[in-house]
């Protein structure tokens, strides 16, 4: 253990981590399984979604610059062939969310589910023949919120939330027909397809399996319940993969296609909402990181993390991935990301939960405290090797090794007397190869309600416009989530 | 799934929509968005107070989280979804050892 506080200006605590490294500097196996190539920013709001990767190119919805393609034939350089926006989109800010590409790669079906920013729903396709010249050759609009897509032979298939399954036949110019539905799936948000079976994920915790024997009358079949809000599935062999947000991911036999099987669930500490899946690899948009699993037989098998680190202090997030081989490409909030990956690779991770700490914003009456969790999340032990922390922060002793998995908390106490604002860090030295000081920026006062305040006595607005005070009658705690639908 | 994985231990979920942005929030999209996220909470209007934190830094404006513990001491701030991070406050909130969480076969 560490045993020393930290009580006086950049003080390091060190421990003999020359000798604690699990692996030596030669072993070839040690290192990065996922490695950043390049980013390709676009503005604070790119707000990036589904991500598909085919060939050398990389499309990609975002929420405020439509519809992109990327020549990704050097990840590590990649340019924008074009972009386009729609017909009855935003013209300010053109947005999707969703999108496939045909069996030929010329194609591109798009979808929108209707928000603030535009408040129709729509399916586009688009000629992408020419990836630098895309255009848009059909377009439809829905009166349903529509979001997940498939391509199923000459079928469209799109999840449609309560409206269900919605197939389209998709025409040679570009018109897509409406051949039929299948509602009774609950909260439809992702499709995938094989043969004559269709995949829906149903939000509220289910896969339907839907028989698309006779497109123009789909019936639903066998549904296995799921725990989380399932997303995105994905079908590889002899298994479906879903995205279950909070809860991870699953694997689901389909030894018979008609009757699925949950196989197991792998909790990926952040919040699953995308998946991507090639040979014995599965790559998960996690939220705030990516990570690689090891799906090649037996049980899912956690194999590597790469945080999305945005500037200091600046959260961004990935709701969107895919993998071609070994490269990925994530949909970050600020632009797409590169990765090579090395499936061989193995290594310590030092994560932090959360990733700064946000102390109370009366520091002038005395000590406060605030907590991380330090998990070590990678596949090797971690050492500790030390922290620096600013003069005016105590750090309570911290064990100087992480087994792969273990998690210790990290309590950090301000002294009383500061300013009412204060800003400094803990920075944490460990053997983590892509991170091996990770700091965690320590707030505390500042203007407006802050941690450690009494909340104020303040009325919301019920639906119909009256007033409602949820946090003055004293049940319990209450956690307010304030949310935009755009 | 937070909600539903401790509202019977006592915590209160609500969602809080915004009128500051792109014009606000109307019923109609607020309806969309329950057909198409279906939380299993209420939602209500912001009467004004999403300025009123010191939230800390980020790109985007939402999500935003405040948690209250049941004395009315604000114990969380968030300006991201960190499921760990935000379960691990929601626990300190309902005790030191609320016991492992329940089961559930749904996320809201």
């Amino acid at each position: 253990m560490l045993r020393r506080r930290a009580a006086l200006s950049l003080i390091l605590v060190l421990t003999a981590a020359a000798t604690a490294r699990a692996e030596g500097p030669g072993d070839s196996t040690r290192g990065d399984a996922i490695v950043e190539l390049g980013r390709y920013e676009g503005p604070a709001f790119a707000e990036l979604l589904e991500v598909r990767a085919w060939g050398d190119r990389v499309v990609f919805c975002s929420g405020v610059q439509g519809l992109n393609v990327y020549d990704a034939s050097d990840p590590t350089a990649m340019t924008r062939l074009d972009r386009t926006g729609f017909s009855r989109g935003n013209k300010i800010m053109p947005r999707c969310q969703h999108v496939v590409v045909d069996e030929a790669g010329e194609r591109l079906y798009v979808s929108h589910h209707g928000d603030i920013l535009q408040r129709r729903a729509f399916l586009a396709v688009v000629d992408a023949s020419n990836p630098r010249r895309l255009a848009e050759i059909g377009m439809l609009e829905r009166d349903e919120s529509v979001e997940g897509l498939a391509i199923a032979g000459d079928l469209l298939l799109v999840a449609a939330h309560g409206a269900g399954l919605l197939v389209f036949r998709r025409g040679e110019g570009g018109e897509l027909t409406e051949l039929g539905r299948l509602d009774g799936l609950g909260n439809a948000w992702s499709v995938a397809a094989r043969g004559e079976l269709a995949y829906v994920t149903d939000n509220r915790g289910g896969l339907v399996v839907v028989d698309l024997s006779q497109p123009g009358a789909p019936r639903a079949g066998a549904r296995l319940d799921l725990p989380g809000s399932p997303r995105d599935v994905e079908l590889a062999g002899e298994r479906a993969f879903v995205a279950l947000g909070s809860a991870g991911i699953a694997a689901v036999s389909l030894a018979d296609p008609r009757a699925p099987v949950l196989d197991g669930v792998l909790d990926t500490a952040g919040t699953a909402v995308d998946l991507a899946v090639d040979g014995d690899q599965l790559l998960v948009a996690d939220w705030t990181a990516v990570r690689a699993v090891d799906v090649g037989g037996g049980p899912m098998r956690p194999v590597a993390r790469e945080p999305l680190a945005g500037e200091p202090g600046l959260d961004i997030r990935t709701l969107g991935i895919a993998v071609a081989g070994d490269t990925a490409f994530s949909a970050g909030w600020r632009g797409l990301i590169a990765y090579r990956l090395h499936p061989g690779k193995t290594a310590p991770d030092l994560v932090s939960s959360p990733p700064d700490v946000h102390l109370a914003a009366a520091v002038e009456d005395g000590p406060i405290e605030g907590y991380a969790t330090l998990t070590n999340e990678g596949q090797e032990p971690l050492i500790l090797q030390g922290f620096r922390a600013a003069p005016a922060l105590m750090v309570d002793p911290l064990p100087d090794r992480l087994a792969p998995g273990e998690s210790t908390a990290l309590r950090i106490e301000l002294a009383g007397g500061q300013r009412r604002a204060f800003t400094g860090s803990v920075t944490l030295l460990s053997d983590d190869p892509d991170q091996p000081e990770l700091t965690l920026r320590i707030r505390a006062g500042g203007a407006g309600h802050g941690v450690g305040d009494a909340f104020p006595d303040v009325a919301f607005l019920d639906r119909s416009g009256s007033p409602v005070r949820p946090v003055q009658d004293g049940d319990g705690p209450v956690l307010l989530a304030y949310f935009a639908t755009f | 799934m937070l909600h539903r994985r401790y509202q019977d231990r006592g915590l209160r979920v609500y969602g809080v929509a915004s009128r500051l942005f792109f014009g606000g929030e109307t019923e109609a999209t607020l309806a969309a968005f329950e057909d198409q996220v279906q939380v299993g909470f209420p939602i209500l209007w912001d009467s004004g107070t999403y300025g009123d934190y010191d939230w800390p830094p980020a790109t985007s404006p939402f999500p935003r989280q405040a948690l209250i513990d049941a004395d009315g001491t604000l114990i969380y701030l968030a300006s991201e979804h960190r499921q760990g991070a935000l379960e691990d406050a929601i626990r300190r909130a309902l005790g030191a050892d609320p016991g492992p969480p329940a089961e559930t076969t749904a996320e809201q």
